[in-house]
């Protein structure tokens, strides 16, 4: 189990390289068409799992065929490497379980690390997770559960431009992101300061983008479907020993 | 350089060549330039601007879609 990282082919690891190119058979699922096209050219014996999402057909069935796509070859003794965008265990619902499942039926099955958003957003945007702590909810998630939230630590919430949907999305729903609003109006202020954060698939020639806006403006904003929300600290942590 | 004239072979080839990370970081229109892309693909990629960067890519490539297969977290009910 491998991750390309976000951008084209510079944050793939040499070790994950090396695992794409000897794997009997490579299955992958990346945004990237570049990628896609150099893990293909890396190894023939590649292909995508992207045909098995489907509009209208709810995301949980999919990622359960991605785990059976993923199993049947290691079950007929090959050597398998599944590749995913970004880190293969951060946010990616089918990594964890194919590697739990090929471990209970006795396979071999390793996840190497790599480079995820949340790698790209510390370096982009100057975060240091040790400076104020650091809270990090999916963003539907953190909508719908009773999560505990720390205004004095930076929170980051993942997928935000598909917050409250199930299935495929086409664009960010603007009465959910209001609703999200709400929910961080509890502890912090409208007028507090928001990041809309994407990080950059090409980083030699694009910027990531950072988008900075009051809270209360973010239903009206342009959110990407692939941005994450940066909440700076609302206050400094209270002091309990001196 | 010739590599076709369009910004997805450029990204391409700069994504794995560094002599051409070095030319391009030297000089980023000259590089473009001699990758024969158009003057407005060319005035898009120094801009930085991902989402225009994005919608050049989306043009080359007709069909590629970010959104059907990039959400690949289904948070438990």
């Amino acid at each position: 189990m491998v991750g390309t990282g976000i951008a084209l082919r510079e944050q793939v690891t040499p070790e994950a390289a090396a695992a794409i190119e000897r794997a009997d058979e490579v299955l992958y699922l990346v945004t990237q068409p570049l990628t896609a096209e150099w893990i293909e050219r890396t190894n023939p014996r590649s292909r995508s799992l992207e045909g098995l999402y489907a509009p209208g057909k709810l995301r949980h069935e999919t990622y359960a065929e991605m785990v059976d796509e993923l199993l049947a070859p290691v079950r007929a003794g090959r050597e398998v490497c599944a590749a995913f965008y970004g880190h293969p265990g951060v946010f990616v619902t089918p990594g964890h379980e194919a590697v739990r499942r090929a471990r209970a039926e006795g396979h071999r099955a390793r996840m190497l690390p790599a480079v995820s958003a949340l790698d790209c957003l510390v370096a982009d945007l100057g975060i240091d997770p040790a400076a104020t702590g650091l809270q990090s909810y999916e963003a539907t998630d953190f909508l719908i559960h009773s999560r505990p939230l720390d205004e004095a630590a930076t929170l980051v919430l993942w997928q935000i431009g598909v917050i409250g949907e199930r299935s495929v999305a086409t664009e960010p729903s603007r009465e959910n992101l209001a609703a999200l609003v709400e929910r961080l109006a509890e502890t912090h202020p409208r007028d507090h300061e928001v990041i809309v954060y994407e990080a950059s698939p090409y980083p030699l020639v694009a910027d990531p983008i950072a988008l900075r806006l009051p809270l209360a403006e973010l239903p009206d904003a342009e959110v990407p479907l692939l941005s994450t929300l940066v909440v700076p600290p609302a206050r400094p942590p209270a002091r309990r020993l001196s | 350089m010739a590599n076709g004239g369009d910004l997805a072979s450029f990204l391409h080839k700069l994504s794995e060549d560094p002599a051409l990370q070095q030319a391009y970081t030297n000089d980023p229109e000259g590089a473009l330039r001699d990758a024969g892309l158009s003057d407005d693909t060319i005035q898009i990629v120094l801009s930085r601007d991902l989402e225009k960067i994005k919608a050049v890519l989306e043009h080359e490539l007709p069909g590629i879609t970010y959104i059907m297969f990039m959400v690949i977290f289904q948070p438990k009910p």
